[in-house]
């Protein structure tokens, strides 16, 4: 049985639990750095408009049967050596690697290898220091002490490689982004087969958004050693406002396939491990066409699409104890045909 | 705002593929055809049968509607496109959701693809490549009052699955006195006209 979840009592009590965090790992606000507070107020709203389009999108009948039949198998200490090797398979292919990526085309893998990279070692380093859970201090004559929520973590010199990498890393990340986001409107705007389906708010916007972040963050650190801090103010703002607008869109837009994108290990787990009760075997049940014989993908899966039709209201069930379901496409292609020349008869229209 | 549409006339089809060769050239698909030409009754007969995505506009999309993430987009005009690739997740859903048979799924990819009315040529006023490639026009591309002034039979959206009705927005070509496409009732004619012994699936030929 499908539950409706409070998607609103869940953003109100994520940002609640995001904001007490902030506090804490701030020890009080102490550490918070005040100059940093847009950021942070839009990463609270971002965060409690992610969990509410979240909740609702996992209640839509499909999804929540996913949702909830993929953390079943997992969740299943009977199932766990089946999915012991299974879930890190799917964890590389799906969201480290994302080699499947690599199956739509090299060049698009390699895109969007250096947007999600930078993307997400930028939000790595910058969400916790927006936070003020990790801060850096001056230990006189020129080494830094690195803190994470109050607690020494790290010591370096400041001239150091190490100092180097820390302090440029984002420059780093915005340098992948600018490579990243260049070749996809690259393609974009090329890509005779993308010009007229895609869609500006959806798939154009992220990715300009994205450029203004990584190009103002680099113009960041350029108005500090070359420019003699000139620009920064105006710089600081407009890289600000490129941020709070791309972190606000997140739940709305494109970018919601971050979150949506691990739904595609729960469905490998779904597709190729039994349910972990008695009587189910390691492997779904196989479930063969009605037709044909060939392979549908398993009996529970049938059974599932079967249910979610009939949450919409959809019931294909053609008589005879059978349904429309139980036939592979082919098949369904085939019967219809059979029925048109039925009623036609051998004659033209 | 597209006014024209699909009509799909399987009693003119020879069987060609000249539709699957014409799709292989879309740009949102390039090199793989996602039109199905299927043999009815392979071993008895030489009749054919094209298959492009009916584009259902009652129920709306049922594919659409059992995806789990949100990934196949509907254009305003009614256009049921192929999944957005960054949402995708391939569970195969709409592949055997949808009562025409039409998504294709490339697992490796995780990938769903189909037909989307070649809505870089259509939006642009142009016809799609199967209807430009068709020979005898069994896939003709046109608007209803063209239709009528020019061609015969009657153009039905109706398709029944048993109690399941499905409008859609591309048409089939049906004798005048055929209101809907039947399937379920007019595969169990069928087999009783060829005397085929009952069974289970009696709808099965």
């Amino acid at each position: 049985m499908r539950r409706e979840l409070p998607a609103a009592a869940v953003a109100v009590a994520v940002a609640v639990l995001l904001v007490a965090a902030i506090y804490f790992g701030s020890r009080g606000l102490r550490d918070f750095d005040s100059a940093l507070v847009g950021y942070a107020v839009a990463t609270v709203f971002a965060a409690a408009a992610l969990a509410g389009r979240y909740t609702r999108w996992i209640s839509r009948p499909p999804t929540w049967r996913y949702f909830r039949a993929g953390w079943t198998r997992f969740l299943s200490f009977r199932n766990f050596r089946r999915y012991a090797t299974l879930v890190p398979t799917a964890l590389w292919r799906d969201i480290f690697a994302q080699t499947f990526i690599m199956r739509r085309g090299a060049t698009r893998w390699v895109t969007h290898a250096l947007i999600f990279w930078g993307v997400v070692v930028s939000l790595l380093i910058t969400l916790p220091l927006t936070f003020g859970w990790i801060r850096f201090t001056l230990v006189p004559p020129a080494t830094y002490q690195l803190w994470l929520v109050g607690l020494p973590i790290l010591r370096f010199p400041v001239e150091a490689g190490t100092g180097f990498a820390v302090f440029h890393a984002l420059n780093v990340t915005a340098a992948l982004l600018i490579v990243g986001v260049a070749m996809a409107l690259w393609r974009r705007l090329l890509d005779v087969g993308n010009l007229t389906t895609q869609r500006f708010g959806f798939d154009l916007l992220p990715l300009v958004l994205l450029f203004a972040i990584a190009v103002t963050g680099m113009a960041l650190t350029a108005s500090t050693l070359w420019w003699e801090g000139r620009f920064y103010w105006f710089v600081s703002l407009t890289h600000q406002v490129a941020v709070v607008a791309w972190l606000l869109s997140i739940p709305f837009g494109k970018f919601f396939h971050i979150v949506q994108r691990p739904a595609s290990v729960g469905v490998t787990l779904y597709q190729q491990v039994g349910q972990g009760i008695e009587g189910e075997g390691a492997s779904p049940q196989p479930m063969p066409c009605r037709r044909c014989g060939r392979s549908l993908p398993s009996a529970q899966f049938v059974r599932d699409l079967k249910d979610t039709l009939r949450d919409l209201h959809q019931d294909y069930d053609m008589g005879g104890g059978a349904s429309l379901q139980d036939l592979c496409p082919s098949c369904k292609r085939v019967v219809r045909g059979q029925a048109y020349y039925g009623l036609l008869g051998k004659r033209f229209v | 705002m597209i006014s024209k549409t699909l009509f799909v006339d399987p009693s003119r089809c020879i069987g060609c593929r000249a539709c699957e060769a014409a799709c292989r050239e879309c740009d949102s698909h390039k090199g793989e055809s996602m039109v199905m030409v299927d043999f009815v009754d392979r071993g008895s007969s030489v009749a054919t049968q094209p298959t492009v995505c009916m584009h259902c506009a009652d129920p709306v999309a049922p594919c659409a509607q059992v995806c789990p993430a949100l990934a196949i987009p509907i254009t305003p005009d009614g256009v049921v496109q192929q999944a957005d690739p960054s949402r995708c997740i391939a569970c195969r859903n709409c592949v055997y959701a949808c009562p025409f048979g039409v998504p294709k799924m490339d697992l490796s990819a995780r990938l769903m693809k189909k037909c989307n009315l070649c809505y870089d040529r259509t939006s642009q006023g142009l016809q799609p490549w199967c209807a430009q490639a068709c020979p005898t026009q069994a896939l003709w591309y046109g608007d209803y009052e063209e239709f009528v002034a020019h061609r015969q039979g009657r153009a039905v959206r109706t398709t029944w699955f048993g109690t399941q009705r499905v409008v859609t927005r591309v048409f089939h070509v049906l004798p005048e006195e055929a209101p809907s496409l039947d399937v379920a009732s007019l595969l169990g004619e069928a087999r009783r006209e060829v005397g085929a012994a009952p069974e289970e699936e009696a709808w099965v030929l």
